[in-house]
């Protein structure tokens, strides 16, 4: 049901973090896509907000789209775990 | 049988031909975001700009008003005994100007609603900003400087920047002046590292080298441990950059 939902939440966790001006708003956003298997959506968004707020400064500029960069390694993350945990489940269930 | 089989497996073959699609499309548009990078987050602030210009119109408030001018003052009031004093040192060194060209701009976005300790101004390079230009907080201040120019807007980092490096010199009553590194810390702190017997105290000035010297931090607090040959100098930047509605840009 969460997950269902979870592109409508992550679209208005996202407006919030821009309008009301909280930009961890729009990382929960990011991994809450993710972790409900939309990342094609979180991989728009996070370069939507790479474009909007650039590349960190210091020692992490090389990382030039940081959300994007995030997005991709949570979402492979995601897929090692879900191929990782599949064969456990048992068929029945 | 057979062919419910087969049927089964060209849905299997077509939903993993529609994932590897998705794929290689998501892939192509991180390629070309990579490519035109800066010239599609100059559309997109182009985009942007005048939102976040109505949404800081109406975010504030007669406190926020206030604050910024607290702020502007507090700027004005840290660098107004380091200005007597280069005053002075400049009243030697006639023949020199220090030539200046500065753009006022606007504050569209700043931390919280921006990571990395960066302000987004409403200024870019249709109005001359280049990158490396200079932002100041009020009077002669400096808070960061200019990372990237769109052609209505720019962004700046600033000093506190976490990771950000830059060289400065500690000045002390006396007129002494300790070439030092700074690492910011975020949040408008920054760190420095100096021997132990560089003397340094509360409440004195960091300035960038140079004639024109803008103060760039001041000292808040010091921490040494006995024995150690190192103190750990804590600056703060000598405005409040949070609060600011204005800066200016030196070119």
């Amino acid at each position: 049901m969460m997950c269902k939902i979870s592109l409508v939440l992550a679209l208005l966790l996202a407006l919030v973090a821009i309008l009301a001006g909280f930009w961890p708003g729009a990382v929960l956003a990011i991994i809450l896509l993710v972790l409900c298997g939309r990342s094609p959506w979180a991989v728009g968004l996070g370069l939507f907000f790479d474009l909007l707020w650039g590349p960190p400064a210091g020692a992490l500029s090389f990382v030039i789209l940081p959300f994007t960069a995030g997005v991709v390694a949570l979402a492979l993350l995601r897929a090692a775990l879900m191929r990782f945990m599949r064969p456990r489940i048992p068929r029945e269930l | 049988m057979k062919k419910t089989f087969r049927s089964h497996q060209n849905t299997n073959a077509g939903r993993l031909l529609g994932r590897w699609w998705m794929w290689f499309a998501t892939a192509l548009l991180i390629v070309m975001v990579l490519l035109w990078r800066s010239g599609l987050s100059g559309l997109l602030w182009r985009a942007m700009g005048p939102l976040m210009a109505a949404r800081e119109s109406l975010s504030s408030s007669q406190v926020t008003d206030l604050e910024a001018e607290l702020a502007s003052s507090t700027a004005a009031l840290a660098d107004r005994d380091l200005l007597y004093q280069e005053n002075l040192n400049l009243k030697q060194i006639l023949g020199r100007s220090g030539g200046k060209q500065i753009i006022l701009a606007g504050v569209l976005m700043r931390p919280p609603a921006t990571p990395y300790d960066t302000l987004m101004l409403d200024a870019g390079s249709e109005q001359g900003v280049a990158v490396g230009d200079l932002v100041l907080g009020g009077g002669e201040s400096a808070i960061g400087t200019i990372a990237q120019v769109y052609p209505t807007t720019a962004r700046a980092e600033l000093f506190s920047s976490p990771g950000q490096n830059l060289t400065a010199l500690l000045t002390s009553g006396d007129g002494a002046a300790t070439p030092i590194d700074i690492v910011g810390q975020g949040s408008g702190s920054m760190t420095a590292t100096v021997p132990a017997g560089t003397g340094a105290l509360v409440g004195e000035t960091i300035v960038f080298p140079g004639v024109n010297g803008n103060l760039a931090a001041k000292v808040s607090a010091v921490t040494a441990k006995e024995g150690d040959s190192f103190e750990t100098i804590y600056l703060k930047l000598p405005t409040n950059p949070f609060a600011l509605r204005f800066v200016e840009i030196l070119k």
